[in-house]
């Protein structure tokens, strides 16, 4: 039996990459419930109509708001919150666990909240379902740490791939905003898991993507300014829905405890009044966003669905209600994306992009400001537009609205959402334009003389006292390199002085480093050996420079002090 | 030992691990199972909606109320964002409300996925038709050779009549008549219902000899078709055969007596007959008195023009005609002396009858259609000009 187990037992790497594969598939199973469950609820709640009937439009969201706040006070605390930020502190708070309970009352909450008309979408509770799934898992195979930290976001991306209908985007954007870096390992696993749960959505949902993009093509080069237009106009947007958060919600949450039981709720009153003229801001809002695609609406209507948007998303959310905000801002972005294309085609005759293609490019847009996510954002234009020609646009205007955005507001969304929750996440933005300091920004040429292996030991002396130095370098024709030190020489010279280095010392190389490597790569050697030769990459016996352990410690210094001071170009 | 104890706590660790694994991919299919059942529920119950949406919409848009067909049928796009017929009928609701460049959004989303599509095709026709853009015609004609799911014949048929009207809006009276003649020549013979229509649009048209063709055809199958004996007598009058229209105008009116129009025609062609000096076999003295019936009957109609225009038809003393009525009064009053000398003198008819047509030409540029008498006295004329051209050309 043992050795059947041992036949079986699958290598640890092999058995992480199944392991996503599950993981991917379950979390695409439950997306797919989820899904079900949110528009099922609309339509028993709201009915089956796009504008429901103004009492249900006013109702509806209210009581829901009721059964919301009662649910999350005394059943599900867990579930109020960012599903992004949460996935982010288990991976780097609690190792990888999220409680199964979280995934239970995100599933049945922001069903409630989505269903009830809540401007919330579907794609950050999917991502921590997701994720909350991996967790558990996790904790019933008994992975280590490192492992379980890991597979928290691969059920991330497997959730939120299934909830976008787009594996690309939510890689990225697991990638970009919950892990921050690329490792190889991890690649794989989160791959594999986004493109299982997709399979499985496609299954039961349909391959279908979820808006019907018109064909796009680019007239001619000046329309790219109009695109530029969007991008100002997105990142302005952004900023002012970030301002929106960042100032409302921190003085939402002072409010006296027992007014938990009443903000949904009256965060759900004041949508419904809004969804009484603009029933089109209840709800994630896909079919608007299809319909601001299809050019549906006039361009002063999708200016106004922007701003009632904004206000409505907001609402929903500082109100404490779960709920993502990726729906949202597509929709924000699409409206924004439509009034833009229709006022410049009104002063501009002549541009060729449609309303269309202008809703869809600011989609990406809004997302790239709100979110912070440049990559994704290109990414997820492409990928729900299946259009390639689309991305000069979505570049340019994405890029703009990002820089806007950057500019004036430092503090990305989702670390300002953990701060204002009393925890310090790493700000991956921050990590990701942080200097990387090298080799070559610590090393300082050599003082003291370097040597031949061919040279005598009598020259060697010579050469020491010529220069009074204790220590030198010993360039062997290979191209490794010995370190000297002056009363070893002085040994082999009384030993016998004509005989060559080559012969005489003992073959202790010294590791190098090339200038280019990260300087974290040389602490080690640095710590072992008083000298490590910096080398060329091009030619191993050539010296570049030296390092040392002060020398390294000095430059880390330099740099902590200079980042204190506010200098971001801290580099040497 | 201590590695023993450990290698084996390892081992069982990792069977279990398998073994958890196992269990999970076996929760899996049962997940799968229950997944399915939640969704199909889910698709049957968008299914109904959106079905139930789309024939409130249908109705809607049958009776037409556009806005409400439009609201009906969002709401059932809403459940089926993929269903081409949804979209389609959708666009034709927006169109109907002349929503056009929303209506357009649709159509082009369609025609990116199906270009071949008979029934697309001919919405964008439509629409661009409606928009003056003479790209319908590329539409119409992708309709006409595009694929229908139904019924082809009757939608290229449809197709065919809306890219002649476009023609005709367009006062491009060439393409429409060659659009007529390749919509008669699709029709089957005995299709008499629809020959007798196509000879209507091509009396529209200006082609009443193609015209005649189809009425005749359409007699053919059925010789007591009562559009078809009104069409093909109206034809003969427009060609100028008025002998030959009055069969035809007596048939229609045997079948329907209140037929208007056909009683209409009759007396035009019986007046034209009564009122022609040029026809064959009159007596002199017949002829001169239609002449002088006929020189009498422009004069006085070209009097009573004057009046209701306020215009003297007597040129200022000592001066010149000032008008075109003062002009062709003037020139009737010069051939009256002319009047005791028509016998023998054929050209001097000529004269009389070209003075007749420039006077009710006048008339009807200045003061309306005309009607009875002087509308066969123009007819008339027309034909005597286009004899005279013919008999100069053969001369």
């Amino acid at each position: 039996m043992r050795q059947l187990a041992a036949k079986l037992t699958l290598q640890e790497s092999y058995f992480f990459l199944f392991l996503a594969i599950v993981v991917g598939l379950l979390a695409g199973l439950t997306v797919v419930c989820f899904h079900v469950a949110y528009d099922m609820t609309r339509i028993w709640l709201l009915g089956s109509a796009l504008a429901p009937p103004w009492l249900p439009t006013l109702l509806v969201p209210t009581l829901t708001g009721v059964a919301i706040s009662l649910l999350v006070i005394w059943v599900f605390p867990e579930a109020r919150g960012s599903g992004v930020n949460q996935t982010k502190s288990a991976v780097y708070i609690s190792d990888g666990y999220i409680p199964f309970r979280t995934v239970v009352g995100k599933f049945i909450v922001c069903a409630l909240a989505i269903g009830g008309g809540f401007s919330l979408g579907p794609e950050d509770p999917s991502l921590q379902i997701g994720a909350g799934i991996a967790s558990a898992m996790g904790r019933r195979l008994r992975l280590s740490k490192d492992k379980a930290r890991l597979l928290a976001p691969v059920g991330a991306a497997a959730g939120l791939a299934a909830a976008f209908n787009a594996p690309i985007a939510a890689v990225l954007f697991v990638i970009e905003e919950v892990i921050g870096t690329w490792s190889a390992g991890g690649l794989g696993a989160i791959v594999l898991a986004a493109a299982s749960s997709v399979m499985v959505m496609r299954v039961f949902l349909g391959s279908e993507p979820f808006f019907r993009v018109p064909p796009y093509h680019l007239g001619s080069p000046l329309e790219l300014f109009g695109y530029a237009v969007l991008g100002v106009f997105g990142g302005f947007a952004s900023l002012a829905f970030l301002k929106f958060l960042a100032y409302v919600r921190p003085r939402v949450r002072r409010l006296p405890r027992w007014t938990l039981y009443v903000q949904p709720a009256a965060a759900g009153l004041l949508i419904g009044t809004i969804g009484l003229a603009y029933p089109q801001v209840m709800g994630a809002g896909y079919v608007y966003i299809d319909e601001t695609i299809h050019g549906q609406f006039s361009w002063q209507t999708m200016g106004i669905l922007s701003g009632v948007k904004i206000a409505a998303t907001g609402l929903s959310f500082v109100s404490g209600t779960p709920g993502g905000l990726f729906a949202p801002v597509l929709f924000i972005g699409a409206a924004l994306g439509g009034a833009v294309g229709g006022v410049e085609q009104l002063i501009f005759h002549h541009l060729t992009g449609s309303i269309g293609a202008f809703a869809l490019v600011g989609m990406g847009t809004l997302f790239a400001g709100f979110l912070r996510t440049p990559i994704t954002s290109v990414f997820m234009v492409m990928e729900l537009s299946g259009n390639y020609s689309i991305i000069l646009p979505v570049m340019i205007s994405n890029t703009i609205a990002y820089l806007i955005s950057r500019r004036y507001q430092s503090v990305p969304l989702f670390d300002l959402l953990s701060r204002q929750d009393g925890i310090e996440l790493p700000s991956l933005e921050e990590l990701r334009e942080q200097p990387v300091l090298r080799i070559e920004h610590a090393m300082n040429p050599p003082s003291f003389p370097v040597l031949r292996s061919s040279s005598l030991v009598s020259e060697a002396m010579a050469v020491a006292n010529s220069s009074n130095a204790r220590t030198m370098l010993v360039r062997f024709s290979t191209g490794r390199w010995l370190v000297l030190e002056r009363a070893d020489l002085e040994r082999l010279s009384g030993e016998d002085g004509r005989r060559r280095l080559a012969e005489v010392l003992a073959r202790d190389w010294l590791p190098t480093v090339h200038p280019d490597q990260p300087l974290e790569a040389a602490i080690g050697f640095a710590q072992e050996r008083s000298i490590v030769p910096v080398v060329s990459r091009m030619d191993p016996g050539k010296l570049e420079g030296v390092l040392t352990l002060k020398d390294i410690l000095e430059t880390y210094r330099e740099t902590s002090t200079d980042a204190e001071h506010g200098s971001s170009s801290s580099v040497p | 030992m201590e590695e023993v104890k450990k290698k084996k706590t390892r081992g069982q660790s990792v069977w279990s691990r398998e073994a958890w694994l196992v269990a999970s991919v076996v929760a899996l299919a049962g997940m799968f199972a229950l997944t399915g059942l939640a969704v199909s529920y889910y698709r049957g119950k968008q299914s109904g909606l959106a079905a139930m949406w789309f024939e409130r919409g249908n109705a809607a848009l049958k009776a037409n109320h556009p806005r409400q067909a439009i609201e009906d049928l969002r709401n059932a796009l809403s459940f089926a964002p993929n269903n081409s017929t949804f979209q389609l009928r959708l666009a034709q609701a927006l169109a109907a409300d002349n929503q056009i460049d929303s209506a357009e959004f649709y159509l082009f989303d369609l025609w990116s996925r199906e270009p071949g599509s008979g029934e697309i095709n001919l919405e964008l026709g439509r629409l661009e038709a409606r928009k003056g853009n003479p790209d319908a015609v590329r539409y119409f004609d992708n309709a006409i050779y595009g694929s229908w799911v139904s019924h082809p014949i009757e939608h290229r048929f449809e197709t065919r009549v809306d890219l002649f009207h476009y023609w005709l809006d367009h006062g491009n009276q060439p393409q429409a008549q060659a659009t007529l003649l390749a919509l008669a020549a699709e029709t089957p013979e005995t299709d008499f219902g629809h020959l007798a229509q196509i000879g209507e649009w091509q009396m529209q048209a200006g082609d009443p000899r193609h015209a005649l063709e189809q009425f005749q055809a359409a007699l053919r199958v059925n010789s007591r078709y009562e559009q078809a004996l009104g069409g093909a007598g109206a034809a003969e009058i427009a060609i100028g055969q008025y002998r030959d229209a009055i069969p035809y105008l007596r048939g229609a009116l045997r079948l329907n007596s209140r037929d208007a129009q056909a009683a209409a025609g009759l007396k035009l062609a019986q007046l034209v007959l009564a009122s022609d000096p040029f026809e064959i076999g009159l007596s002199p003295e017949e002829r001169d008195a239609r002449t002088i019936d006929a020189f009498l009957a422009g004069q006085a109609s070209l009097a009573a023009c004057a009046t209701q225009q306020q215009v003297s038809v007597e040129p200022p003393e000592g001066a010149g005609p000032q008008n075109a009525f003062q002009q062709i009064w003037t020139r009737g009053k010069s051939l009256r002396p002319l009047v005791t000398h028509l016998r023998g003198q054929p050209q001097n008819v000529l004269q009389f009858m070209s003075f007749v047509y420039a006077a009710e030409n006048l008339v009807a540029d200045e003061c309306g259609p005309l009607e009875g008498k002087d509308k066969a006295l123009w007819l008339i004329g027309k034909e005597h000009r286009l004899t005279k051209v013919s008999n100069q050309a053969t001369h």
